[in-house]
């Protein structure tokens, strides 16, 4: 069931303070949802969905798929052609995208799209100063928003003097100040290096501590299948498939979706294991136990 | 996100060469300014504009365009040049200190009126004609490579600018800046919204241009074009035709008082 | 015979405080596929803009050393006449629409018709690009209107379509799905088979495993290693790559001593399942 507690709306104002304490319990539900773009593309057919507050969902899926489309309906960005999208007892429709985003954070797939301040410390600080953070804790988010995304350094850069990789580390510092109960992020794996991934996985586990509900788009299975106990497929504007790692051993769903199984699950196959482990260290101790039972 | 104004309509207006539409709106522009009637704005728009738009399937948005831009400003003429026209005499009614005077409306009215014309004849080939096909016009015509470049992407300009002006208002939005309600917001997030505009626009010259190389934009070769441009020699009469009447028109007003305003 | 050839290249950028490239020196044969692989800032686009002389005729600032495009100096050659022999794909994806042109077939085609490529031609050569990179149910739609991994797989369709012998992809893969990916991966064998020499960077060690002739690490500006790519790419981890998940497994086995010590770390599936049978 859905946990209903509306305690960003205006007229509960002792609410709104206090937000670490009440801990929300934010389920969103998405409802028969199409959407057309104006000029005519389908990119979403039918699409009914609930995620419950605290999942941690990679949604993955071929070029085109209506991937971006769909988590821009999850703060607003976008409105349902038809069906409902409501961020536990908020209906999109009848919300301001500025309203949502007291609820949900959302990192762009491109950051050229997100970024408009002049230096990083204003951009990470542009969103709670818009949610009336008082002054003190403010500098404590920038100052924390920093420091989980690397960035000490850039502090007082220009965003569009830093290379793509840190102006998608500021986009996603400028969510993490917001703490907002729900983070979206589209394609954070993007042109990472093994710092970088290893750094979005600290965070994810992070927001795991704090029970934010964390939904991310990625191409990276292997990093998907490692990070995020629960994957949504996405082919041709609808959702093929949902579930833990083991959803990627269905041929079909892989050919629908332009997927290819993660590398584990691939050498796992390919040694004839009945099962494949969905990260190194269980592919290891899979390994020991049958090095020993020969 | 729209970021062009023509719009792709299988129309015989819209299937003439360009140059033949901007034949078109200029003769229509030049009437309009050399020809001593008070009304021959509006008669050409009703019967000239209107019906070409139509024809171009393309009267709503000609229209709806027109006078969003007409309307503003044909209020603030009539206020101004009622009010303050210099020399009028025949005052129409008081209001205080201030009289409404008859010349001034009419002065607002011929001058609203023609900037009406203009713009609706300048819509009319703007949102007909394909970019790429007016460029290649202008190559066709002698206009070196690049101009048509610069001029193609110029008149891109506005409704690129509207689009990032979007995309960055809804990136401030998803952040909590409150934009839509009442004026009062608007206007104080008009604010923020400049400044990225601005630096978002350089930014982006930076890029086209590293684009445009990439793609051997200025390879010394003999361009070619992948759209085809049909003309006719009805055509290429008519727009003979079209700019020797402009030009009579032109020096008619100058010699024969008739015609001038 | 080299296609490339770097000698003691070194780049500064204008307001940058130190180099972004330092004494790098390599060749790249003809019909080859070399990756360059580091971590992020380690300079790898840097060292693309000088390949296709985007350095120095673009970006400004203190070049040493040279760049030779089949055999011309990349500093005495116009880029105008760089770009003819060498295409480079540039790592965002975002930014590189012409902006005159309103459909992805129009797109296509500029750099043709800047080529000077006849109709008829053109019209084949785009036909198999929209193919080449699933582009064709997006054929008439707008530049603007296409999701993420469509407007990079348009990036690369508009430099493949100019077919020039030389091509440079900064990060060709980093937003296409992996069916788009092994499509690319596909396409860039295809075209080294045929005589085509390809300069590729890519966070995939799996794919450069499978295809690149040759492996160039950059660290911090400088060419580290170089060679074949199961040898270069043993010490991934220390370089910050994103190692394969066959390496990791392999390297934590090794620790763990379920397998020889002195065997290379695979790369591949193939060569993963080798070690791992064994
Ligand atoms: N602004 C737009 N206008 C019209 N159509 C669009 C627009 N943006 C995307 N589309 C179309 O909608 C469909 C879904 O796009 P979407 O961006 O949601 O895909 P995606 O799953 O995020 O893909 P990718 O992995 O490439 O980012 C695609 O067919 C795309 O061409
Ligand atoms: N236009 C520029 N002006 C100044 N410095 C720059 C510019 N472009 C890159 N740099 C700097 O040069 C160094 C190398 O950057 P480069 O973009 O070549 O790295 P990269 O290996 O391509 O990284 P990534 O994996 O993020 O693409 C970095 O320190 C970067 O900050
Ligand atoms: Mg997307
Ligand atoms: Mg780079």
């Amino acid at each position: 069931m859905i946990f209903i507690f509306d305690f960003f709306q205006p007229h509960h104002s002792h609410g709104t303070s206090n937000f670490k304490n009440s801990n929300p319990k934010l389920n969103l539900q998405l409802s028969n949802l199409d959407f057309a773009y104006p000029n005519g593309t389908r990119a979403l057919n039918d699409v009914s969905l609930e995620i419950r507050a605290g999942s941690r969902i990679a949604v993955i899926g071929q070029n085109g798929a209506g991937k971006t489309t769909l988590v821009k309906h999850l703060n607003g960005l976008l409105k349902p052609t038809r069906g409902d999208v409501l961020i536990g007892d908020w209906n999109t429709r009848e919300h301001s995208i500025a309203q949502l985003a007291r609820r949900v954070g959302f990192v762009f797939q491109n950051p050229d799209d997100q970024l408009f301040k002049t230096s990083v410390r204003e951009e990470i600080a542009f969103g709670p100063t818009n949610l009336q953070v008082a002054a003190g804790e403010l500098e404590a988010r920038v100052a924390r928003a920093l420091e989980l995304c690397g960035l000490q350094n850039v502090r007082d850069t220009h965003p569009y003097d830093l290379q793509l990789w840190q102006r998608r580390w500021v986009t996603i510092a400028s969510v993490v100040a917001m703490q907002t109960p729900i983070v979206v992020l589209d394609e954070p794996t993007t042109g990472q290096d093994a710092f970088g991934l290893q750094r979005l996985a600290d965070l994810l586990e992070q927001w795991e501590r704090e029970h934010v509900t964390v939904i991310a788009v990625t191409h990276d299975l292997d990093f998907a299948v490692e990070q995020f106990p629960e994957l949504l497929v996405m082919a041709q504007g609808q959702v093929i498939a949902r579930g833990d790692a083991r959803v990627l051993n269905d041929e079909s769903v892989l050919k629908r979706a332009g997927l290819d199984a993660p590398q584990l699950v691939r050498l796992a196959n390919a040694l004839g294991w009945a099962d494949a482990p969905v990260n190194v260290r269980a592919f290891v101790a899979h390994l020991a136990q049958s090095k020993n039972t020969d | 996100m729209n970021q062009s104004f023509y719009l792709d309509r299988a129309s015989g207006w819209h299937a003439l060469h360009p140059l033949t539409k901007i034949a078109v709106a200029f003769a229509l522009s030049v009437t309009a300014f050399c020809v001593r009637w008070d009304f021959i704005s509006v008669a050409l728009f009703v019967f000239v504009v209107i019906p070409f738009a139509v024809w171009g399937n393309i009267w709503r948005p000609v229209l709806r365009a027109t006078f969003t831009v007409i309307l503003p400003l044909a209020v603030s003429l009539a206020l101004i040049q009622g009010f303050f026209f210099p020399g009028a005499q025949d005052v129409l009614f008081q209001i205080g200190p201030f009289a409404l005077k008859r010349e001034g409306l009419e002065f607002a009215f011929v001058t609203g009126t023609r900037l009406m014309l203009i713009a609706g004849a300048g819509l009319l080939v703007v949102y007909a004609t394909h970019p790429a096909d007016l460029a290649l016009a202008l190559v066709q015509a002698g206009a070196p490579y690049p101009l048509a470049y610069i001029i193609v992407t110029a008149i891109q300009l506005l409704p690129e600018m509207q689009a990032r002006a979007d995309g960055i208002l809804k990136a401030q939005q998803a952040r909590g800046l409150e934009t839509t309600g009442s004026l009062r917001v608007r206007v104080s997030a008009l604010l923020p919204l400049l400044a990225p505009l601005v630096y978002g626009a350089l930014e982006n010259v930076q890029e086209r241009a590293l684009a445009l190389d990439a793609r051997a934009f200025r390879a010394p070769r003999a361009k070619t074009s992948w759209r085809v441009l049909r003309d006719t020699l009805a055509q290429r009469a008519l727009r003979w035709l079209l700019v020797m009447f402009s030009i009579l028109l032109i020096v008619a007003s100058v010699f024969v008082p008739l015609f001038i305003r | 015979m080299s296609s490339l050839a770097v000698e003691q290249l070194g780049f500064q950028y204008v307001q940058a405080k130190s180099d972004a490239l330092r004494g790098i020196t390599f060749e790249v044969p003809s019909s080859s596929i070399t990756a360059i692989v580091g971590a992020n800032g380690a300079g790898k686009s840097t060292l693309c803009y000088a390949l296709a002389g985007f350095i120095p005729h673009f970006f400004k600032g203190n070049m040493r050393g040279a760049v030779r495009v089949n055999g011309m100096d990349s500093k005495q050659t116009p880029l105008a006449q760089l770009v003819t022999q060498v295409g480079l794909a540039f790592q965002n994806p975002f930014n590189q629409i012409s902006g005159a042109k309103l459909t992805v077939s129009e797109e296509i085609a500029f750099g043709l018709e800047n080529l000077g490529v006849p109709r008829a031609e053109m019209e084949t050569r785009i036909a198999r690009a929209l193919e080449l990179f699933g582009l064709e149910q997006v054929a008439h739609q707008s530049p603007y209107a296409l999701s993420g991994g469509q407007q990079q797989r348009l990036a690369l369709a508009s430099i493949f379509v100019m077919e020039p012998p030389v091509m440079v992809l900064d990060e060709p893969t980093s937003q296409l799905d992996p069916q788009g990916t092994r499509e690319v991966m596909a396409a860039i064998q295809t075209l080294a088979a045929q005589g085509r020499t390809i300069v590729l960077v890519e966070h995939k060690l799996e794919w450069i495993a499978e295809l690149a002739t040759r492996v160039l690490v950059l660290h911090h500006g400088e060419l580290v290693a170089q060679g074949a790519p199961r040898e270069i790419l043993q010490c991934a981890d220390e370089w910050g790559l994103n190692e394969t998940r066959y390496a990791r497994a392999a390297r934590m086995a090794r620790e763990r001593g379920l397998v020889a010590k002195d065997v290379l770390l695979p790369q591949t599936l193939e060569q993963a399942t080798n070690f791992f049978r064994v």
